[in-house]
């Protein structure tokens, strides 16, 4: 039987390290879209630098790798001129989260139409292994050899309370999840952000392993459902609930003496956050829609600008 | 009533922000041309501070105009007529009236604290400090409020109409008719009691004047007959810009994009294309510089005409963005309104000493087209070259406006969309075509096209990584790496055959070239025609300073002695000596002030 081309495939060479958590994030990536029937050239993926930066390369569609940390201005500008593309921002960590954290804030309260990879590591891979924002304190690294002394920055809880209207959270190896947030993502209006937690084998290896390993990960991982309540475990019997002093709490999911808060991802609300400043270590970790809502996008606004603006209708009105 | 002629006035306005001298300058500008026929080249000062206390010396603000027969070149230094509105106003500024020159002042406002705050110890009106121009000194406010109080009876607002007795008594002064100011302030004001207020005041102004027979004599400026037919318009540097950048998009048929964060004196040019907005032009203000050029890049990525505008720090932060553009192949315009440095320096003054930064600020054989418009009009007319050789090139273009250049406006007949392509040549202009869409134009110059997303058959990554020079694939290949650096730099290199040739002034070979670039052109022009009757001197205004012209080897070598003018230390010096191996004679200063008439043309007259 004739094998069905895969036209988002490249042709080039993927130079990844062998074993690194990216190379399932692109398959995921290529398969959605192709399943999708989304014609290529219609499609940008734009980087900044970094591992993740050079996504663009290895996905046959229009690409532009950038600079460190600018991606999110140049998509910005991009946008402003062009609404018939499909616009994917590619970042990591370092890029995203340090040198470029102003940019990705700014772009998601102007919720500029784009769909964001947020690739997370917890490393600098690509400048050989140092410590990154999103390390964990204690972190030994090349530039942290006694252990990070910094606290980690979190980015959901930093772009939800920016206004993103949709943050979602997907695990590289969890293909069934993390496919299905890019197709949300891509029907969504305004900037859609997903963080996805990726293997680094050489510099931060294992650092996702209870999330992944099948031993552990059904105790871990909470998967959010929009009008659901907050179950998880292998038999779906545990649930977060809230105590009195408004606190997570896990309990069994009939439990009557905690409140068992619904999650809704169609308005902004404290849950959100709530759940966004969950850490790995805590149990359980959330991953899928934090948020999905409708909000007025950049290029809408601009149009009801044009309607009130100064208008050029012929050379000569250039100089009234 | 004796009249006197004389061929140029200079006036300038002083005082705190609120005073309405901004307004009152521009009328006379706006009624020496329209109703005198009189050539006109105004300059605005202002301090940093927004409003600074009341009558302190660090909120003193000014407009000076010069009122001519003859075509005007440059702001000039010493003045005819100064107005001072306050103590800290005439301390400011008294160094810039001529001797015998007019001198009017508010008497009311000359009061015991207003002096203490301009720190004068003795009132300058009577300790013989002022004993040597013509001194007007008029109780403005009283005779203001006198003149409106039926119409207008709260003191404070009456008294705003003070600068309208002023304008009125400067009419008076130099002959000039209230006609095209009374249309104007009932256009502004209709015809309710504003109107009324100040047209009373401005005509009891005038009659002031004519009744205390101040001077024997009105002084008259005949008419320029610069302007007689056509449609013309007061300009400034920065508002070319803003119409050049449109007029741009209208020509080139294609959409317009600005990215931009407000710095001094670069701003303008966002306010006046933010009133504009529509499908083909999108003007964003962003979080910074950085964000500034990397969304005009997006945008130019997207194939529309993309430029971003700021001045001395913002170019610092930009340059990085401009090296991804050398390298990915995308064209964009920066123009960078140059102000005083380093660092923060004075933000609202200017100086020439951008141009080595704009050459070689970039790390890596990273080249910029850099381009100086000579005057304000002239920045409508870089703005549009600038387009065009940033598509030539694909890559960027820097041009280095500065503070005079911005905030002088001089008169313009403007062009039709006709007189445009003339001077270019409608395919010059026709990027749609020759770039966007893959056909190759008959110079044979373009190699490679602009990269713009959505067509089947054209898809491919571009980025800041070195490319092969065959497949266009990511290569870290040294061979390789030399090869792309020349390639590079010849693409760079020849793009310096698009240029306009060279336009000496004078004779085309001799004694001494004169060589200068940016707002400065405007005071070597005027002193070069004052000297030029007596001396053998040429002039050569660089618009083109990166790379240098073609013609410009041949030019040098004719003459036997070069001097080169700017406002920096000796930067284009620096260069036309490292390039083409010859002495060259270097005038400089560095002030915040443009040069000044007497000094420059002793200056030259001395090293020539």
């Amino acid at each position: 039987m004739k094998k069905n081309i895969n036209l988002f495939e490249s042709c080039r060479e993927v130079k990844w390290c062998p074993g690194c958590g990216n190379y399932a994030i692109l398959r995921s990536m290529q398969k959605t879209m192709h399943s999708l029937g989304i014609p290529s050239e219609k499609v940008v993926f734009v980087s900044g630098i970094g591992c993740s930066g050079r996504f663009p390369y290895y996905i046959n569609t229009y690409g532009f790798h950038t600079l460190h940390g600018r991606a999110p201005s140049v998509v910005t500008g991009l946008r402003s001129v062009r609404s018939d593309l499909i616009i994917w921002l590619v970042v990591g960590d370092g890029d995203g989260f340090s040198i470029g954290l102003s940019h990705i804030l700014h772009m998601v309260r102007r919720n500029i139409n784009v769909n964001v990879l947020f690739i997370n590591n917890k490393v600098y891979a690509l400048t050989k292994g140092q410590y990154s924002p999103t390390s964990d304190r204690g972190f030994v690294s090349k530039s942290s050899p006694y252990g990070s002394i910094e606290n980690p920055i979190n980015p959901l809880l930093m772009v939800l309370s920016a206004g993103c209207s949709f943050v979602a959270r997907a695990i590289d190896s969890d293909a069934k999840n993390l496919r299905s947030v890019i197709v949300d993502a891509m029907n969504h209006q305004g900037t859609s952000f997903i963080e996805v937690l990726q293997n680094c084998n050489i510099f931060n290896n294992a650092v996702y392993s209870k999330l992944v390993d099948v031993e552990t990960k059904y105790d871990r991982l909470l998967y959010l459902k929009n009008g659901e309540k907050l179950v998880f475990g292998k038999e779906n019997s545990l649930s977060l609930g809230l105590s009195k002093k408004m606190d997570f709490e896990v309990c069994q999911n009939d439990d009557v003496n905690y409140n068992l808060p619904i999650h809704d991802t169609t308005d902004i609300n404290i849950l959100q956050l709530m759940l966004s400043k969950l850490s790995y270590s805590d149990i359980p970790f959330p991953v899928g829609i934090f948020r999905c809502v409708k909000h007025r996008v950049f290029n809408d606004e601009h149009v009801s600008l044009d309607a009130k603006s100064k208008k050029i209708n012929k050379f000569s009105d250039l100089f009234l | 009533m004796n009249k006197i002629q004389v061929d140029k006035i200079v006036i300038r306005f002083v005082g705190d922000s609120g005073d309405g001298i901004q307004l009152i300058g521009n009328q006379i500008s706006d009624s020496s041309v329209v109703m005198s026929g009189n050539d006109i080249y105004t300059f605005v000062d202002f301090p940093s501070e927004i409003r600074a206390p009341a009558g302190s010396l660090s909120g003193v603000s000014g407009f000076q105009v010069s009122i001519s027969s003859e075509k005007l070149y440059a702001v000039e230094d010493k003045v005819d007529l100064l107005v001072a509105f306050n103590p800290a106003a005439l301390k400011n500024n008294i160094s810039f009236l001529k001797k015998n020159g007019i001198l009017i002042i508010d008497l009311d406002s000359f009061n015991d604290k207003n002096l203490k705050k301009a720190s004068f110890a003795e009132n300058p009106i009577f300790d013989g400090s002022l004993d040597s121009f013509k001194l007007i000194k008029a109780p403005i406010t009283k005779l203001t409020y006198d003149c409106v109080k039926d119409i207008i009876p709260i003191v404070s607002k009456a008294k705003r109409c003070k600068n309208f007795f002023v304008l009125g008594l400067v009419c008076w002064l130099y002959d000039r008719k209230l006609d095209s100011i009374i249309s104007w302030l009932s256009k502004k004001f209709g015809s309710g009691d504003i109107f009324i207020a100040n047209k009373k005041v401005l005509q009891s102004g005038y009659n002031y004047g004519d009744n205390l027979e101040l001077f024997q004599t009105q002084t008259c400026i005949p008419p320029s007959g610069l302007y007689d037919d056509g449609n013309v318009i007061k300009i400034s540097g920065n508002k070319a810009f803003s119409i050049g950048a449109m007029a741009s998009s209208v020509l080139m048929d294609m959409p317009l994009f600005s990215a931009n964060y407000p710095i001094t004196p670069s701003s303008d040019v966002l306010h006046e294309l933010s009133c504009y907005f529509s499908n083909n032009m999108k003007i964003l203000q962003l979080e910074d510089e950085i964000a500034a050029i990397n969304a005009v890049i997006g945008a130019s990525y997207g194939g529309a005409l993309s430029f971003t505008c700021t001045s001395g720090p913002g170019l610092d932060l930009m340059q990085e963005g401009l090296g991804l553009s050398i390298m990915s192949e995308l064209p964009v315009v920066l123009l960078n309104v140059q102000r005083s440095g380093p660092s923060t320096g004075i933000p609202t003054k200017s100086e020439q000493t951008d141009l080595l930064s704009a050459i070689f600020g970039r790390h890596g054989e990273a080249h910029a087209i850099v381009l100086a418009p000579k005057s304000p009009v002239d920045c409508f007319w870089t703005i549009i070259e600038g387009f065009a050789l940033s598509i030539f090139y694909l890559g960027p273009v820097i041009i280095l406006s500065d503070g005079n250049l911005a905030n002088s406006s001089e008169i313009w007949n403007v062009p039709s969309i006709d007189d445009v392509k003339n001077k270019f040549n409608f395919k010059f202009l026709d990027f749609k075509k020759t770039r966007l869409n893959e056909e190759c134009d008959d110079d044979g110059c373009i190699e490679k096209n602009w990269i713009v997303p959505g067509k089947s058959g054209y898809k491919c990554s571009i980025g800041g990584l070195e490319r092969d020079i065959n497949t266009g694939n990511v290569s870290h290949d040294s061979e390789n790496h030399f090869k792309m650096i020349k390639k590079r730099h010849n693409k760079f290199n020849s793009i310096a055959s698009k240029f306009f040739p060279l336009n000496i002034i004078g004779k085309k070979n001799g004694d001494v070239l004169v060589i200068t670039w940016g707002s400065a052109y405007g005071m070597v022009r005027s002193v070069y025609n004052d000297i030029v009757k007596t001396s053998s001197i040429s002039l050569l205004c660089l618009r083109y300073l990166n790379p240098l012209p073609n013609d410009l080897n041949g030019i040098l070598a004719s003459f036997r002695k070069i001097l080169v003018v700017e406002e920096n230390l000796g930067q284009l010096a620096f260069i036309l000596r490292s390039k083409y191996l010859i002495d060259v004679i270097s005038i400089n200063q560095v002030t915040g002030r443009p040069f000044e008439f007497n000094g420059l043309k002793c200056d030259i007259l001395r090293k020539i």
